[in-house]
This record gives C-alpha cells, sequence and structure tokens, in this order.
C-alpha cells in the first residue's frame, strides 16, 4: 500500500516485511492523515509474521507530527515484544543534525525493536 | 413532347429516309438492270440479224457472184464458157441475146438459171436489164410479199439513177437492199436485199445488168419466230409490219409499240437505240436494216416482249421493299421496346425519387425491363437512387435520434431553469416561470428545423438567462462568503493584536534585547516572554504546539502558566521553573481533555536572571540557549522532554543549567529557525550546527547584529521555499552592573 508524497506529508509505502517512509511531515491536522497510516500499518503487519523491516526517511517534522512517530514507535515496540522481530533505520543526512537528534531521541524509548541511525553521505543523496 | 416520343420519332425518320435511299437504289438498279438489258438487246440482236442477213445472202444470192459466186454459176456470166446452157451454141449465148437484146432468148436462158431457185424461194426475184435499163428479164416468186417486182407498178429504187447503179457495177458485183414501190401504191413496199452484178464483155463494158433479190420479210419471220418477238421495218417515217405484207390488220399492242419507238425516235433524235417501255411490257430496239444503210433510211424495230423481266424486276422491288418495312418495323419495335422499358424504369427511378421527396422512404421496387441490365445507365440510376435511399434513411434515423436527444435537452433545462426559479422569489421568479413557459410554447410546434432552431435559440436564452441568475446567485454567495472572510480576517487580525498585546513591549533597563518573533500566519504558537522583577529577570521562549489560531490559544495558555508560575519573592532555579509550568499545564490540559491525545504542550526554554549574584540559569524543553563570547559560541542544551508532555515519568524534573560568567550575548530561539528548510526537493533544516557555527563567526556580538545575521542567513538558506513554522529569535545580553549607566552590553565592551 502506498501513500503518495503531498507538500505536507511525506511518501509512505507499506508490504507485509517492509515500511518506508521519506519527506517532510508537517499537515495541518496530523490526525487525519496518520489516522490510515496506523491502521494500514496494523494491517500490512499482520499479513506475515518475518521479520519486519522499517526504514524512515525524514527532512522535517513538526512537533505535532512528533505525536505520530511517537503513537508509530510505540506500536512497533508492543509488536516487538510480543516477539516479531522488527529492524528500525533512522535515516538522516550527515548534515541534518536536527534528524540526527530526532533520531536519537526516538531511539531513547525503544528496546525491543532494532534501531540503527544511518547517517546518508550527501553527495551521494545529491 | 416525352423524350421517348422523340427518340423513337427521330428514329422514325432515319428508318424512313433508310427506306427512301434503299428505294431510290433500287429504283437505279432496275434503271441500270433495264439499260444493260437494252444494250445487249442491240447488241444480240444486230449481231444475230446482220449475220442472219448475211448467211442468207451468201446461201441463196452470193452463189451466183461472176467473180465469187459458186463454181458451177461462173459459167453462166463468162462470155468465153462454151455453152453453160446448153443451148447448142459454141459461145455463151447469153452475151449474144443482150447484145441483140433478144428477150426471149435471155428468158429461156436465164429461166435455165433461175428459174429453179426461184420457185424453191432460193430468190425472191431476178430480173435482168440491158446497159440501158431496159428489162429483158424478170421473174419472181408466187409468194411474193409486197409489189411484185416484175409487175408493171413496180419501182426498184436503182431506177434512180440507173447509169450510176450500172457504171458500180462495172466494178464488180454489188450487195444492196433495194426497195421496190408500187406505183400504184397498192402494196407495201417491198424490202430486198440484192445482189447485182454486170455482164461484162471482152472490152469490160457491160452488155446488161443482172439483179438477183431476196424480200427481207421472209427473214424478218424467221427472225421473229426464232427470237419470239415482233418486228416493223421504218422506211423513212413509214413503219411496216410483216402483217402489213399479208394485209393483216395490225394489232393494237404492235401499233402503240411502233408509235412509241417512232415517238422516241423523234424525241431523241436518233435511230439506233433500245430501251424498256414498262407500260407496255416491252423492250423496244431499233437498228440498222443492214450493215450497208443507214438507220435513218431503214431500220428495223425490234419489240420484244419484257412483261416477265418486269414483273421479276417488280417482284424484287417489291420483295425488297417488303423486307425492309419488315425490318425497319422490326428494328421499330425493338427500339420501342428498349426505350419504352428504359424509359419505364426512369419514370419508376423518376417516381421513386418523387416520393422521397414527399418524405416516403419506404423501399420502392425498381422495375427492371427486358433488355436491362444491372449495370447499365439505368441500372445505375436505380442503384445510385436506392443508395441515395439508404442514406436519407440514415439521415431520417439521425434526424430522429437528435430530435429525441434535443427534446432530452430541452426537457433537462427545463428542469435546471425549474429549479433555478425556485431558488428565485417574488417578481424574479415569475418572469423566469412565464419566460419557461414561452419557451415550452416555442418549442411545441413547427416542422424539425424550426424546432431545431427554436431549441437552439432557447438553449441560448436559457444559457444566458441562467448564466444571469446564477451570477446573481454567485454574486450574493460571493458576496456573503466575502462577508464571512472579512469576518474572520478581521477577526484574526484582531486575535494578533491582542497576541502582539501579550509580547512584552518594555525590556528591562539592564538587558539588552533584540527579538525576531515572526508567526508563519497571522498568529501563531510561538511566543516569548520577559518579567523584570525587582532582583531577578525571567526570559522565556517558547513554540507551543501548532501553529495559528489553535497555536496561539495555547500561547495564551502557556503564557498565563508561564507568568503564574513565577515565584516573586522566592529563590526558584529555572528547572523548578519549568517543572512547574509544565505541572501547570499539564493540569489544565488534562481539565480540558481527558485523554490528551493531540500531546499539546511546547518546546522552549527559560532563563532567569539573578541581578544580585549576576548568575543565569537556564532550563531547556527540547531547547538550547547559545552564548556568544569573544572565544566562540557554545551551546547548553536542555532536557529532551516536551512541557505538557505525556510521555514524561511521573516527578520529572526539568535541570537547570548555570552560566556563572554571563558575559558575551545569548541566543534563545524556537524550532522554526532550525527547521528552515532548504529549497531542494530533499531538504535539510537549517539546524542548530548551522545557528552555533554563525555565532562562532559573529564578529559582532550584540543582539541585534546577531538577531540581523541570522535572520538574513535564515532568508538566505530558505531561499524561494515556505515558513514550516512559525519562528522567534530573541537574542539578549547583560549589561554590566557597574556600567549601568553606559548601557554597553559586556561582550560589546570587551571587544
Amino acid at each position: 500500500m502506498i501513500f503518495e508524497q503531498t507538500q505536507r506529508t511525506p511518501y509512505v509505502e507499506l508490504t507485509e516485511r517492509s515500511c518506508a517512509i521519506r519527506g517532510e511531515c508537517y499537515p495541518e491536522n496530523i490526525a487525519e492523515w496518520s489516522g490510515p497510516v496506523l491502521d494500514a500499518l496494523e494491517e500490512s503487519m499482520s499479513l506475515s509474521s518475518d521479520t519486519y523491516k522499517v526504514v524512515i526517511e525524514l527532512y522535517y517534522f513538526n512537533s505535532s507530527s512528533a505525536k505520530f512517530l511517537f503513537d508509530f514507535f510505540e506500536y512497533l515496540e508492543e509488536t516487538a515484544e510480543a516477539g516479531r522481530e522488527i529492524v528500525i533505520q533512522w535515516c538522516y543526512r550527515t548534515e541534518d543534525d536536527t534528524m540526527q537528534e530526532a533520531g536519537e531521541d526516538f531511539q531513547e524509548d525503544l528496546e525491543s525493536c532494532s534501531y540503527e541511525l544511518v547517517p546518508i553521505d550527501v553527495e551521494e543523496t545529491a | 413532347m416525352k423524350i421517348k416520343t422523340r427518340i423513337i420519332g427521330l428514329i422514325m425518320i432515319g428508318i424512313l429516309s433508310l427506306f427512301g435511299a434503299s428505294f431510290y437504289s433500287a429504283q437505279e438498279l432496275n434503271s441500270a438492270n433495264r439499260d444493260y438489258s437494252a444494250q445487249e438487246s442491240i447488241i444480240a440482236h444486230s449481231s444475230a440479224w446482220l449475220s442472219n442477213m448475211d448467211v442468207e445472202f451468201t446461201d441463196s444470192l452470193f452463189v451466183y457472184d461472176p467473180l465469187y459466186g459458186a463454181e458451177q454459176n461462173l459459167q453462166y456470166w463468162d462470155y468465153t464458157s462454151e455453152d453453160p446452157f446448153a443451148s447448142g451454141h459454141p459461145d455463151n449465148p447469153l452475151f449474144e441475146a443482150f447484145q441483140a437484146k433478144d428477150g426471149d432468148s435471155i428468158y429461156d436462158l436465164l429461166s435455165y438459171v433461175f428459174l429453179g431457185p426461184i420457185e424453191s424461194e432460193q430468190l425472191t426475184f431476178a430480173i435482168a436489164y440491158d446497159n440501158r435499163g431496159l428489162q429483158l428479164y424478170c421473174e419472181s416468186s408466187l409468194f411474193v410479199i409486197g409489189v411484185d417486182p416484175c409487175s408493171e407498178s413496180a419501182s426498184p429504187d436503182y431506177f434512180l439513177n440507173f447509169g450510176a447503179f450500172v457504171r458500180s457495177l462495172e466494178d464488180g458485183s454489188s450487195r444492196r437492199i433495194v426497195q421496190i414501190t408500187d406505183l400504184d401504191e397498192e402494196k407495201p413496199v417491198s424490202i430486198n436485199d440484192t445482189l447485182s452484178f454486170a455482164l461484162l464483155d471482152e472490152s469490160d463494158s457491160a452488155v446488161g445488168i443482172v439483179v438477183l433479190g431476196r424480200n427481207i420479210t421472209e427473214s424478218l419471220e424467221v427472225f421473229e419466230e426464232n427470237f419470239e418477238l415482233q418486228t416493223a421495218l421504218v422506211v423513212g417515217d413509214e413503219a411496216l409490219t410483216v402483217g402489213d405484207y399479208y394485209d393483216e390488220e395490225r394489232s393494237e399492242g404492235l401499233t402503240l409499240l411502233i408509235r412509241d419507238s417512232l415517238l422516241y425516235a423523234n424525241a431523241t433524235d436518233s435511230y439506233e437505240y433500245s430501251y424498256i417501255n414498262e407500260s407496255l411490257g416491252a423492250r423496244i430496239s431499233s437498228i440498222p436494216l443492214s450493215k450497208s444503210i443507214r438507220a435513218s433510211e431503214l431500220r428495223i424495230l425490234l419489240f420484244d416482249d419484257q412483261s416477265e423481266l418486269l414483273a421479276a424486276l417488280k417482284k424484287s422491288e417489291q420483295e425488297s421493299q417488303l423486307i425492309f418495312g419488315g425490318m425497319a418495323l422490326l428494328i421499330i419495335a425493338l427500339i420501342f421496346a428498349v426505350t419504352s422499358s428504359s424509359f419505364n424504369r426512369i419514370l419508376g427511378a423518376i417516381t421513386a425519387l418523387e416520393r422521397m421527396g414527399e418524405g416516403d422512404l419506404t423501399e420502392h421496387k425498381l422495375r427492371r425491363g427486358w433488355f436491362s441490365s444491372k449495370n447499365d445507365e439505368v441500372g445505375r440510376l436505380q442503384k445510385a437512387i436506392n443508395e441515395f435511399r439508404l442514406v436519407r434513411v440514415e439521415a431520417e434515423e439521425q434526424r430522429k435520434e437528435r430530435a429525441k436527444r434535443r427534446d432530452e435537452r430541452d426537457e433537462i433545462m427545463f428542469e435546471k431553469m425549474s429549479a433555478l426559479s425556485e431558488q428565485l422569489d417574488g417578481e424574479a421568479r415569475t418572469l423566469l416561470t412565464r419566460e419557461i413557459d414561452d419557451m415550452r410554447t416555442a418549442l411545441s410546434s413547427g416542422t424539425d428545423e424550426e424546432k431545431e432552431r427554436a431549441s437552439i435559440e432557447v438553449m441560448s436564452k436559457a444559457f444566458s438567462k441562467m448564466s444571469d441568475e446564477v451570477a446573481t446567485l454567485i454574486d450574493a454567495r460571493t458576496h456573503e462568503l466575502v462577508v464571512a472572510k472579512d469576518e474572520i480576517n478581521s477577526s484574526i487580525r484582531y486575535a494578533a493584536k491582542l497576541q502582539n498585546a501579550l509580547l512584552p513591549k518594555t525590556y528591562p533597563g539592564d538587558i539588552d534585547i533584540n527579538v525576531e518573533w515572526r508567526p508563519r500566519d497571522l498568529v501563531g504558537g510561538d511566543i516569548y516572554f520577559i518579567k523584570d522583577l525587582p532582583d531577578k529577570v525571567y526570559i522565556a521562549v517558547v513554540d507551543c504546539t501548532g501553529h495559528g489560531v489553535p497555536g496561539a490559544f495555547l500561547s495564551i495558555i502557556a503564557r498565563s502558566h508561564l507568568d503564574k508560575a513565577v515565584t516573586p519573592d522566592k529563590y526558584q532555579s529555572a528547572g523548578e521553573y519549568l517543572s512547574q509550568v509544565n505541572s501547570l499545564l499539564k493540569d489544565t490540559l488534562s481539565k480540558t481533555d481527558q485523554k490528551n491525545t493531540s500531546e499539546e504542550g511546547f518546546d522552549g526554554g527559560v532563563c532567569i536572571y539573578y541581578r544580585s549574584s549576576r548568575k543565569l540559569e537556564f532550563a531547556g524543553a527540547k531547547a538550547s540557549i547559545f552564548q556568544v563570547q569573544s572565544d566562540g559560541a557554545t551551546e547548553t542544551v536542555g532536557d529532551r522532554k516536551s512541557v505538557g508532555s505525556t510521555r514524561m515519568k511521573d516527578g520529572f524534573e526539568f535541570s537547570t543549567h548555570e552560566i556563572n560568567d554571563p558575559g558575551g550575548s545569548f541566543v534563545m530561539l524556537t524550532d522554526g529557525i532550525t527547521d528552515v528548510m532548504s529549497p531542494e526537493e530533499r531538504p535539510i533544516a537549517f539546524g542548530r550546527r548551522r545557528v552555533l557555527k554563525l555565532l562562532q563567526q559573529a564578529t559582532d556580538r550584540s543582539p541585534r547584529y546577531i538577531v540581523e545575521k541570522i535572520m538574513n542567513n535564515v532568508d538566505l538558506y530558505r531561499g524561494g521555499a515556505p515558513f514550516r513554522d512559525d519562528l522567534t529569535l530573541l537574542a539578549f545580553s547583560l549589561y554590566e552592573s557597574d556600567s549601568l549607566e553606559n548601557k554597553f552590553p559586556v561582550g560589546e565592551e570587551q571587544a
């Protein structure tokens, strides 16, 4: 399942074994957008019991969207606690300290999930 | 006149012309046939007659010729021959007798020679004269025709000039036609073929003349019988028939033929001719009697019965005409049939077209005649008409379909118009209803085309009417919207005014403060707070969740708690203060929203400056404070928790960061600054690191300069990209307490 990118919401691609989020996130009303995404995440994850891989590459999110990310990681943590193997990669550009810090913040709350901060060389992505 | 009649008329005329031409050529052919027959007749009859004459002459007369005659006869005329007459004389007694003019002797002698032949009709007559013309002997046939040459009244033509006649004979015998006329005019002239010769003595002078003759009438009779024709002799202008010699009544037919012939001769001034008289049914030919005589003097008319030939010719002519007529009739009948059939088919086609013109499009069975095919002109015409018909049928179907669609369209239009009219009030509604009725009337009658035109007209009218009405309605609605928007805008502007009013307007005298406060919209969730107390100053820069009006609401709540948490009389560390604000805010929010699912609250930092101890304390909720000094810039990072956050363990306290040497300038900011994004597709936030670098590079460390420099860089970094969030940037520096009057900030002085 795919949620297309908009000016204020990121691209989201969900399969039974993976989830990719890429872009910026600052919608006017986060609940309107995040509700369907979280539902879809739950549904796609229920289809398989294999290792679930999450790749996140965000450039900006506002404080309301942080709440969504908390909820998102919370759900993953719960699922991981229930036994599902989950691997999370938080990607940030080496220049982007804001996102690096955000990634570090989220890491603090996660124990059952395998969490990895992945710096990306700007030259590579350009 | 119909084309068909004209064509048949023209063909009739053509055939009649052909018929005339054929008739004419048949006539010409017949005439040529007759001419040929006539010419042939002249040649054939002439040669037949003349050779007959010659044979008769040779057999009957020429045998007595003194030079070339029969052997036994030569002696009679030779004065040297010894007694050819067996009279007992040693010499030829005839000469003596002539010299002596001894008639009796001559009679005896010549009778010896000629009596037999005369009796046997070999000769018609034999006459002898002395050289002066005295008749010394004359013997004629018992069956003489016409005047008897030996009679007193007989007058042979050579007597007209006997001398010349005698002289001519001295050179040799002579053959000639001799006419003997009856001086008494009782008997018709007799025509004779004669041999005349002289009896020549030793001195070659004529002692006597002998004339031997054969009446040609007999030959003529034989000729008539052999050739089955009638004849007549013409002597000068007078005609004689064989019958005349026998005193027979001349038949009427013969009389007519002779008269016709003579008239013809007069008319054509010719004497040798041959022609066919159709009315008399005979071929009339005129030939000279002999080779030695001119036809004008003496000729024979030959009447050849040609009735059979003529009848045959006539018959063939009639037959050919009959055949021609029959053929012509057949051709006309065929043409009539073809044209009739074609024209009937054309008429059928015309009828079909006319019916189509009247609107009847059912298939009209087109006739096919006997002499027609699918591919002839009319067949193609019929085919084309049928195709045209099919096209018309299709067009008719399309027309019906169009009419149906038009009706549906009209119906929809009326429906919409009625719906529109229901939205109107008063007179406008009545007017529109009346107009709809008028349109319905206009569409209900007339031909298809008129309906179509009316429909289009009505449609354009309705369209303009509806667009007018809709425009009016839209205008009204737009007006309402504009009014509403104006109201909202003015509310927001007013809210902005209110929010602005909540921002500090005066700053403490011992602190140089410069602020850039820029809500993304008219109002925002960012706010800064300064509380100036006698012994301490609170400075806070907070970024409430959300922006715009909701952010602004929250900012007001946050501000009131920032205000409420201040303890004017008691020491309070920055951490304690922020923790207090946190608990106040949590209380407020959980009262209004039990679940508090939306994570309302704020990030931000607070500073408390204790004047007496010249101590600066900082506490941050996801916020930092930067200190800029001559030896560089440092960042003091606050806790990684938001104020009001539900993700906070009970009893969490914000930590206090003490800054013992508060020299230089301090910078506090909301993430509106650090989250300014570059304009690329995958943007990178401005970030705290960039802010720190800018501050480290700062040559002028006055708050005003710092704010300007950061804002300039932020704006440059942003390019055309929009602000994602409200932003607040606050820089301040503390004046040295002993140089308060100078009002120079510490950093400035050091620099």
